[in-house]
């Protein structure tokens, strides 16, 4: 678990030169109020404490990275409480959750405070000033973030913002783009991810298969009049379809085992995620299009249940 | 541009063709036009020189508000003030242009079988009676223990939904509206509702007697399910037509089907967990089910056409 954590930890060090030092203020708060709300929980119900395990620093990593950087500091607590106590320890503690705990604390403040959640998107900085937010004036920056310039104004209106895709390609892959604090650096999610499919902690499936179906179904269905016009690049590096394939669509507990459930598993994201950024009402689907198919997890295993290689039960062999 | 408009003219009454190849709506608040040949300038071009309305509500028209041209200039995409309501036929007219003896006019409207398809899509997952509405929880609440008794709840209801609501909308359109007794449909709608369950009560006795245990009260709960009520009135009020009837049943029931299923498999997994004492059994179901409600919103604002 902890080798999952320090894989997280190269694009929040990245982020504080993008956004400034508040990530690392808001990240802290995320982590800590994971841990505490564990902490108390296992406490109250009488378990064995785990917070040295690192899973609640996993989730709360996670949940730093799929809110806005200038968030208000009283939201991790509340989505800490979600993900981590309603949505973990209520349906039994770790092992046992149906819904990746970091999404479910994302729907839950998505659902709960949408302003809160939507209008705190920043700009890069564009010169090194880190501390820049706290000694700011005006009360807050907006920006768009990418995929909801595409989703409102069109390529038209992401091209006047960025540049032409062959220059905002580099920028998106390095990172400096206006997103969550995970998301926006494709590479370091991509290298952290790679480095645990070598250490052999997740496997190739779900990854390829929904990066791919991502890539796929945008090119097919993307484009503003006809088929087989959409961006597939630009649709893996905006939004958090990295973070999402690398790191949430690969859990344990909320994804199947088997390595064609896993396959379909990845599609199915890859689909649903398609589905909502085109024709939702949200510019981005994946937090959603995850947790939509993580209940289909105990389906899925039952459907694609891998060979038995022993004889059949009640033979005489 | 006279003379380009006399020659379309000429090519239209000559060939006897119509100018316009395709009509279509385009998203929230646009039609795109499809000329049979390349137009430079013209009538077409000006917003002025429409006339639009639905065909149901002649009286309100419709204002253009701008008209963008391909590059080709074989297709127009007129902009409209506010969204169009795309579920109705809308008829356009051309002022100064002809076809034959009659002002140019066509009508725009949806594919029939991809509009049917839109109901049956929304019907089963965006608008999903269970996870977004919170309709009918109390048999989905009951018969969701097992992956078994879910799969066949599931079926019977969808089986249930389809007739009861066939049968409410012939006797709704042939009866109640032609003699004014609108008022009485919900005393009517439950009356059919509760004779189709009685109807799959007998036949399920006999033709399954194991699974008809397994649904115990359930079965009979169906009369009272507010999903197979909700159904009948959505399409008394929404004035659908018989297949879009009987697509929105068997949207509503196959994603009740759906909910089943999917909170069956995950209850079997709870079985084996931890649950704390006072949340085993219905308190964790419902917990769960709002989490899939919380998933669901992902569907929220989605329109597909």
């Amino acid at each position: 678990m902890w080798t999952v954590a320090a894989c997280l930890m190269p694009p929040l060090v990245l982020s504080v030169f993008i956004f400034g030092i508040q990530t690392l203020v808001i990240t802290a708060a995320c982590v800590i109020s994971c841990v505490v709300v564990e902490a108390i929980t296992q406490k109250c119900l009488k378990r064995q404490v785990t917070i040295y395990d690192g899973s609640a620093v996993i989730t709360g990593l996670l949940i730093a990275y799929i809110i806005p950087p200038s968030a208000p500091l009283w939201l991790p607590p509340l989505g800490a409480i979600m993900g981590i106590y309603i949505g973990k320890h209520l349906l039994g503690g770790i092992g046992y959750n149906i819904f990746n705990p970091a999404l479910l604390a994302r729907a839950f403040l998505m659902a709960t405070f949408p302003v809160a959640m939507t209008a705190a998107w920043m700009p890069p900085l564009s010169t090194m000033e880190i501390f820049s937010f706290y000694g700011e004036t005006v009360d807050a920056v907006s920006a768009a973030t990418p995929l909801y310039l595409l989703s409102h104004g069109g390529m038209a209106a992401l091209i006047e913002e960025f540049g032409s895709p062959s220059s905002f390609y580099g920028r998106f892959f390095l990172g400096w783009r206006p997103g969550c604090i995970g998301e926006t650096s494709t590479f370091l999610i991509m290298a952290g991810g790679l480095f645990l499919m070598y250490k052999k902690y997740i496997t190739w499936h779900t990854p390829v298969a929904m990066l791919g179906t991502i890539a796929l179904l945008t090119w097919i269905f993307g484009g503003d009049e006809k088929l087989f016009a959409g961006d597939p690049i630009l649709a893996v590096l905006a939004g958090g379809a990295m973070l999402g394939a690398f790191f949430m669509a690969t859990d344990y507990v909320t994804t199947p085992m088997g390595a064609k459930a896993k396959l379909v598993f990845g599609f199915g994201v890859g689909a649903l995620t398609v589905l909502i950024r085109l024709k939702g009402g949200y510019p981005e689907g994946v937090a959603y299009a995850i947790l939509l198919m993580n209940p289909m997890t105990p389906a899925l295993e039952v459907w694609f249940r891998p060979q038995r290689f022993a004889p059949p039960l009640g033979s005489d062999q | 541009m006279l003379a380009l408009v006399s020659a379309l003219w000429a090519v239209n009454t000559v060939a006897g063709t119509n100018l316009i190849a395709n009509t279509a709506f385009g998203e929230g608040n646009e039609i795109v036009l499809t000329f049979a040949q390349p137009l430079a300038e013209g009538h077409l071009l000006e917003p002025g020189s429409y006339t639009v309305y639905e065909e149901s509500d002649p009286d309100i028209r419709l204002q253009v508000t701008n008209i963008k041209v391909s590059p080709d200039e074989t297709t127009a995409k007129l902009t409209f003030i506010e969204p169009l309501n795309q579920s109705q036929p809308h008829i356009i007219t051309v002022a100064g242009m002809t076809s034959g003896e009659s002002p140019l006019s066509f009508t725009v409207k949806k594919s029939y079988l991809g509009y049917l398809l839109t109901i049956l899509i929304t019907a089963l997952l965006i608008k999903n009676f269970v996870f977004t509405k919170y309709l009918g929880l109390c048999v989905f609440m009951g018969t969701s223990k097992k992956k078994e008794t879910a799969k066949g709840m599931g079926i019977v209801f969808t089986a249930v939904m389809v007739m009861s609501t066939a049968m409410s909308w012939l006797f709704y359109t042939y009866f109640m509206v032609p003699y004014n007794l609108t008022f009485l449909q919900v005393v009517v709608f439950i009356g059919l509702v509760s004779l189709s369950v009685q109807a799959m009560d007998t036949v399920l006795r006999k033709v399954n007697p194991f699974l008809f245990a397994s649904f115990g009260i359930y079965l009979v709960l169906i009369t009272t399910n507010c999903v197979v009520i909700a159904v009948p009135l959505m399409l008394a009020k929404e004035g659908y037509g018989f297949w879009e009837a009987m697509m929105l049943a068997l949207g509503a029931g196959s994603g009740f089907l759906l909910a089943l299923y999917l909170m069956a498999s995950v209850r079997e997994r709870l079985d084996l967990a931890q649950v704390p004492e006072s949340f085993k059994g219905l308190p964790v179901a419902f917990l769960v089910a709002g989490q899939f409600g919380l998933a669901f919103l992902g569907f929220s604002g989605m329109t597909i056409s």
